[in-house]
């Protein structure tokens, strides 16, 4: 078994705030393999965008690594600082940022923008880079003639495809994608993706996808990571979670989609509630207060990270019940009853 | 998610199916594009953004409709349109036969009564500063809707409708104090109150999280299905639109170029641009390999068309005929029309 | 900061509100020693905590009924500037058009009129007396805030709670002073708080071109006092306690409003 590229080890991070530590990323180990692609899946405040930024490490003051290991290549990531990291970020590592607005810089044309990531790692003359801006972004799908212009000439899309030529620029082996389509409408998404697909098979670049949208990991990674209150709830090769899911949190998840290809009859699912806080996180099961099959086993003890399948890895007490528990999770009136 | 059911006392009785309560008529609104001095000082016709490009169609009571589209199709300034937020340059937008932009006055503040409108963005569409009985009094006063002593328990009715229950919980809430899906059925209480016939859904669920969407989405349904509420839900999402609508129109560049009943239009798109809508969504099925887009991706073909159909540029099936004449909405089935010279 | 600021201005307040039943002397009373003789010019002593004028009157008196005067002028000012402020900024920015041209071309004419040349030659004319000087001060302080405000405005104007606050049916000016005002609120308070500060600095320094009101007693009069009689440098304790109030009042309010404005906008907060 090949290293993986990027391994997570037992990560734990989170913010300081006014009324103490919110521990955002509580435990968390993945990996990324050379080549391929892990989707980390979770909602909002499920603590996803800590990850990435601990792997990064562009996080501001008050945010901090407690302890755990990032390995990439050999080099354990967390004890360097910001500007250590600069070495790596950009040329081997690189982020496409889920805000296209926040992400340039607008007093300096796109192709500057882009130009400056490339002659700050490589050696080549600004003609040069020009000339790699050009490409990068016929690539990518935008006019080449475009690069003497402003980022708010453009559109939202088109932001996010300069975003996505800085971060491939420098053809880096690991390319995080922090939610890169959310603003963006389906048609111009798909082709995004099948870029990013395209430039993965030339380059061998590996990629950690982060998104809510489950559909858009089954199409694009070979991993997929549950996370549910700063912890990875499921993982496993993307066909194992989907055909067979085994948390409640990913039932639930599964169920809630609508699907262009549903019929209009079948009911959709509502998980009530919301998840706890992580400024004093309980004890048990996070996801026991929401959860339809919860028994008070599961509000005492949290659950241990248990391998259900080869690869495939739960975090639940109740992984003997699933066949039940896949069935009901598609009712409605099971998730009702938790209200 | 029951709850107290609004008491529609106050509504004349329409004979459905009969004449349509709203009608659009060959609509057209354009924005100056916010560019420089120069295109300011200039007005050129060219500086002008026609967001919306004659779109017309009846709307039936109790009828759900899906207006979809990506940003700049137009669906979010059609839908502003249908609550006159904003007035047409050409065309006129009729409820219940009146026109909206003859309205003035006391008459238009009575048009609130009749159609009301909720928006993306959860928090931005609450004022921070007011706690929701605050926020749910002023059109309650304004409009005077009940009298002083019935004022908490009329709000408190349209809170736990839309699923805020129990009402008390959430009367001295700031929205900085609520979840997202919390706000957003604040939003939605807040067109509640008004007891409204017609209400504008733009993009209600885009910016809320999976696991609730369905809660808003469910929301939605049963105010079509239990109360006969007229809906038109603006959407870039093809499978919200699928779950709530009967109808779905979908919009391109200001223009609609399919409109049918939502199951038809989604299972079987008949316009080369439906098509790649449908054909772009990603599914969470394992080991799915469905085709890919097969739309134009390059730089010039999202540059603006002149003359013909707009999408024949990223069109596969463009054909000649295509850049001399811009198709209108023909019929193709039981109601169902496209706009394309393949059919 | 801000907390200090506050404590500061407590201080000054009390002794603002309280301290002329408390001050030793009358301002204005001449005192005589034992002798019969004037006491002029006295050094701090026990029986003039802060010694005494050219004309033997008690410093430390007039200081205290000073405070009284620059709470007036820097309130009162800072009112009208907030209220003038805040409503030009207001209208401005949510109409647009030609009022938002006309009221802006009239808020850069003020704003460049420099307010000493300005307030010596309208008290020339007027009388110089502490209310035209509130009211010189207030007629042209208002713009910057008007402006701040007005952009504010611009913004909110276009968020969804605005239309969706157009949808209950209200009208304009419900829009604009119920649900928008609020949210500027905050802004118009900051400026206000920097307006006493420079209200209690411009009134000291039309006193102390010789423009103040000679029937009124400010720290900014004490000054002109000093200066014209020509013992500057020979009598400390004359012009440094009324200089080092003005100083402390005039920071304690620009802390406050710096301390306000962290609260108003959490994005200065630095999370």
């Amino acid at each position: 078994m090949a290293t993986p590229l990027l391994q997570v080890i037992d990560l734990r991070a989170g913010y300081r705030s006014d009324i103490g530590f919110v521990r955002a990323v509580d435990g968390v180990s993945l990996e990324v393999p050379e080549g391929g692609s892990l989707g980390l899946v979770g909602e909002s405040g499920c603590g996803k965008s800590s990850v990435v930024k601990s792997i990064i490490k562009v996080f501001p003051k008050s945010f901090r690594i407690e302890s755990g290991q990032i390995e990439f290549r050999g080099t354990d990531l967390v004890p360097l600082d910001y500007e250590q990291m600069r070495h790596w970020r950009g040329k081997e590592i690189s982020l496409i940022p889920q805000s296209a607005m926040n992400a340039l810089n607008p007093v300096y044309t796109v192709g500057y923008q882009v130009a400056e990531v490339i002659l700050e790692h490589e050696r080549v003359s600004r003609g040069q880079a020009m000339n790699r801006v050009r490409q990068l972004f016929e690539w990518v799908g935008i006019d080449p003639d475009r690069t003497g212009q402003y980022p708010h000439q453009f559109s939202g899309g088109m932001r996010q495809r300069v975003n996505i030529a800085l971060a491939l620029a420098l053809e880096p082996a690991l390319v995080i994608a922090d939610e890169p389509t959310t603003a963006l409408d389906v048609v111009v998404q798909d082709q995004i993706f099948g870029k990013m697909r395209e430039m993965q098979d030339r380059t061998g670049a590996s990629m950690l996808l982060v998104t809510h949208d489950i559909s858009l990991v089954s199409e694009n990674c070979d991993t997929m990571a549950v996370m549910y209150a700063g912890q990875i709830v499921e993982y496993s090769d993307v066909r194992g979670v989907l055909a067979r899911p085994f948390h409640p949190y990913t039932l639930g998840l599964k169920n809630a989609f609508p699907s262009v290809d549903r019929s209009r009859n079948e009911a959709l699912i509502s998980i009530p509630k919301a998840p706890p806080s992580l400024l004093h996180p309980p004890e048990g099961c996070r996801f026991a207060p929401r959860c339809p099959f919860a028994t008070d086993r599961c509000v005492q003890e949290a659950p241990v990270s248990i391998e259900v399948e080869r690869g495939h890895f739960v975090s639940c007490h109740h992984v003997g019940d699933i066949d039940r528990m896949r069935e009901a999770a598609e009712k409605a009136e099971t998730w009702a009853a938790r209200e | 998610m029951g709850g107290a059911r609004m008491i529609s006392v106050r509504r004349e009785p329409v004979p459905s199916g009969v004449k349509p309560i709203l009608t659009v008529r060959n609509v057209v609104k354009r924005y100056q594009a916010r560019t420089d001095i120069g295109a300011l000082l200039s007005m050129r016709q060219a500086d002008l953004v026609t967001a919306v490009d004659g779109v017309s169609f009846e709307l039936r009571e109790g009828e759900v409709l899906g207006l979809v589209g990506e940003s700049g199709s137009g669906k979010t300034t059609l839908g502003r349109l249908l609550v006159r937020l904003e007035v047409p340059d050409k065309g006129e937008v009729y409820l219940d036969e009146r026109s909206l932009a003859e309205l003035q006055g006391a008459e238009l503040k009575k048009l609130y009564r009749h159609v009301q409108m909720i928006f993306q963005d959860p928090y931005e569409s609450l004022n921070p500063r007011f706690t929701s009985l605050e926020m749910l009094m002023d059109p309650v006063k304004v409009q005077q809707l009940a009298p002083k002593a019935e004022r908490v328990e009329w709000i408190e009715r349209a809170l736990e409708r839309a699923g805020l229950a129990p009402a008390r919980d959430y009367l001295h809430k700031y929205p900085h104090e609520l979840s997202g899906g919390q706000r957003q059925r604040l939003a939605i209480a807040r067109a509640l109150v008004m007891e409204p016939r017609v209400l504008v859904a733009d993009e209600p669920v885009s910016m809320l999280d999976v696991s609730i969407k369905a809660g808003v989405l469910n929301l939605l349904k049963s105010f079509a299905e239990d109360d006969g509420m007229t809906i038109v839900y603006i959407s870039h999402d093809l499978s919200t639109v699928k779950y709530l609508c009967h109808r779905i129109a979908i919009m391109f560049r200001g223009r609609f170029v399919e409109v049918g009943p939502s199951t038809d239009v989604i299972d079987r798109p008949q316009h080369p641009y439906a098509q790649a809508l449908k054909a772009a969504v990603p599914r969470a099925v394992p080991g799915n390999s469905r085709e890919r887009v097969r739309s134009s991706d390059s730089a010039a073909a999202r540059l603006p068309v002149l003359g013909g159909c707009r999408y024949r540029t990223q069109c596969p099936e463009a054909m000649e005929h295509c850049a001399q004449e811009d198709p209108t909405l023909r019929k193709t089935g039981d109601h169902r029309f496209v706009a394309c010279h393949l059919y | 900061m801000g907390l200090s600021g506050i404590i500061i201005i407590l201080v000054f307040s009390v002794v603002g509100l309280l301290g002329p039943w408390f001050a030793p002397y009358q301002p204005m009373e001449r005192q005589y020693d034992e002798t019969g003789g004037l006491k002029r010019l006295n050094p701090p002593s026990s029986e003039h905590w802060l010694g005494t004028t050219l004309y033997g009157r008690d410093i430390l008196s007039q200081v205290i009924v000073g405070t009284r005067s620059a709470f007036l002028v820097g309130l009162l000012t800072a009112t009208f500037v907030a209220i003038i402020g805040l409503n030009v900024g207001l209208i401005s920015g949510y109409y647009g058009g030609w009022v938002d041209n006309l009221l802006m071309r009239l808020t850069d004419i003020v704003g460049s009129v420099p307010i000493l040349p300005f307030a010596i030659v309208a008290l020339s004319v007027l009388t110089r007396n502490i209310w035209w000087i509130i009211g010189v001060m207030s007629i042209l302080y208002w713009t910057t805030t008007a402006r701040v405000i007005r952009s504010q405005v611009l913004s909110l104007r276009e968020r969804p709670f605005v239309d969706a606050a157009r949808l209950s049916g209200t009208n304009d000016l419900r829009l604009l002073y119920k649900h928008i005002a609020p949210n500027v609120l905050p802004q118009a308070f900051v400026h206000g708080a920097f307006a006493v500060s420079w209200a209690i600095t411009t009134e000291a320094s039309i006193a102390f071109l010789g423009f103040g009101d000679p029937y009124s007693i400010s720290w900014g009069t004490i000054i002109y006092d000093v200066f014209t009689s020509m013992v500057m440098y020979r009598a400390w304790w004359w012009f440094l306690p009324p200089g080092i109030c003005i100083m402390l009042v005039v920071m304690s309010f620009y802390f406050v409003g710096r301390a306000y404005e962290e609260v108003a906008d959490p994005r200065l907060r630095g999370l």
